[in-house]
Order: structure tokens, then C-alpha cells, then sequence
């Protein structure tokens, strides 16, 4: 069962991913030009993510939390005897961030299901960069997250024993 | 409509919540501030942080636990003493301090990269 969670936990990283970088990208780096795949990359309608990233988000994070004692009791102390105290911090990282970034998911989507109408310019600017700041933020979460992750799933074949 | 506005209430409410937990999470983990501890070889909770008992024990939950419970009591305290300041400072801090959070989360990670 642990397997098969961790493969869901995965694959849902995989879409967070995507979802949450497109729109990271579409509100700090836009653009109106089409020519090449990075600017259509740049250039998809960044609100339509919001909720996907929160419902993925929080599913990837609850499977996360559910598997964590079986890393705890199986992964941790194989990396403990074998002296591998990065992998190990790599992981505290992780979990830190993911929880930050679980922190964040409430102003993140009360930001982004609104549009920027604010009367005064300065607020208008201020809550577009919160916006495109929060969906930086959750994606170097969800990065960090997936890499650590992929990394300390395969530790033994990349590293050996 | 109208509940697509931009309304203060909500935006302090939120914001000071991304504040208050994601910094209450620094602390916790630096001083062990769980709200419970999990044995997960016994598969039992303790109340507050406890030491392991048989196999490891588990603060992170409790950590999270306890920067979730700040953060909506801070959100409910910033509405009450501080929903007077501009929104445009709510949207500047509710990014802002998570984001130097996260960064001195990571810092504290370091001595596992040095051993």
C-alpha cells in the first residue's frame, strides 16, 4: 500500500507542478507573444491554476502526511546508519517547506479568485506581485519538494550502499 | 459581484495567518513547540512534545498543528488591533515574511549539510 501511495503522491506532484509553474510563470515573467513555447508557456491565463494548485496541493500534502511514518521508521534510519545526514537534511527541508507552503494556500487563493480592481495603483501593483510572489513561493515549495523527494526514493541506486 | 472584491477583512485575515503561522513554524521546530507528538511505531499521540518512547517520535505534525492554531488566532487578533493598516502593506507582508521564514527554515538545515 506504502508503494502504491507514494506513486500517487508522485504523479500528483508531477501535475502540481505543472499547474503551478505555468501560472508562477504566467504573473512574474508575462508576455503577450506567442512565437516560441517558452512564451507560449508564459503567455496561458494564470487565475483559470488557482484552484487546481490548492485541491492538488492539499491531496499531495495529506498522502505526503500519511506516508511519513513509513519513511520515518524505514528510509530515515537507513540514512542515519549509513552516515548520509545531507539526504537526511534534504529531507527537513522538505517537510518545512511543504508546510509553509500549506500556510500560504488560503491567501494564495483569496488573492487569485479576485481580480486586481483595486482604486488606488499602488494597492492594484502591491496585490500583483503578492499574487505572482505567492505562486513563486508555492512552486519553490513544490519543486523542492518533488526533487528531494525523487532523490531520497532512488537514494540507494544513485548512491549505493 | 460583490464577493469578488478585494475586502480587507479577508486580505488581513489571510495575510496575518501566512505570517504569524509560517514564522510560529520556525519557532516550533526550533524549540520543539508541538502541539503533539506522534509515536509511529506504537501508532499513539502524546499531548504537547514528549520524548520516544519505543522507536522514534514525530514533532513535525505537532509543529504543523501548532502554527495552524497560531496563525488563526493571529488572524483573528490582527482584525480586531490591526485591520487599520493599508492593504497594500497586508500584501506586502503576506508574502514577504513567509518567504524570509522559509529561507531561515533552511538555514537552520545547514549543520546536516556540514557533518
Amino acid at each position: 500500500m506504502w508503494t502504491a501511495l507514494l506513486i500517487v503522491h508522485g504523479l500528483l506532484a508531477v501535475l502540481l507542478l505543472g499547474a503551478v509553474t505555468h501560472q508562477a510563470l504566467a504573473a512574474l515573467w508575462p508576455t503577450r507573444d506567442g512565437a516560441t513555447m517558452i512564451s507560449r508557456f508564459r503567455r496561458v491565463s494564470a487565475p483559470v491554476y488557482t484552484n487546481t494548485v490548492v485541491i492538488i496541493f492539499v491531496i499531495t500534502f495529506i498522502i505526503g502526511a500519511v506516508i511519513y511514518p513509513a519513511y520515518r521508521l524505514n528510509v530515515r534510519t537507513y540514512l542515519q546508519d549509513y552516515r548520509m545526514f545531507w539526504a537526511e537534511g534534504a529531507f527537513e527541508i522538505k517537510e518545512h517547506l511543504a508546510a509553509m507552503g500549506l500556510f500560504l494556500l488560503p491567501l494564495y487563493w483569496y488573492l487569485w479568485r479576485r481580480p486586481v480592481t483595486a482604486a488606488a495603483h499602488e494597492t492594484e501593483r502591491a496585490q500583483r506581485i503578492a499574487q505572482g510572489a505567492l505562486a513563486g513561493l508555492i512552486a519553490v515549495a513544490a519543486w523542492t519538494s518533488f526533487f528531494v523527494g525523487h532523490i531520497l526514493n532512488n537514494i540507494r541506486g544513485l548512491f549505493g550502499t | 459581484m460583490s464577493d469578488t472584491i478585494l475586502r480587507p477583512a479577508g486580505l488581513v485575515f489571510w495575510s496575518a495567518f501566512a505570517v504569524v503561522s509560517c514564522v510560529l513554524y520556525v519557532f516550533a521546530m526550533e524549540m520543539n513547540l508541538a502541539a503533539f507528538t506522534y509515536h509511529p511505531r506504537l501508532v499513539e499521540f502524546d499531548l504537547g512534545p514528549q520524548p520516544a518512547r519505543s522507536g522514534p517520535a514525530m514533532y513535525w505534525f505537532g509543529w504543523t498543528a501548532t502554527s495552524i492554531g497560531g496563525g488563526l488566532v493571529g488572524g483573528a487578533l490582527a482584525l480586531v488591533v490591526a485591520r487599520g493598516l493599508a492593504m497594500r502593506v497586508w500584501l506586502w507582508l503576506g508574502w514577504s515574511v513567509p518567504a524570509v521564514a522559509m529561507i531561515v527554515a533552511c538555514y537552520f538545515m545547514i549543520p546536516f549539510f556540514t557533518k
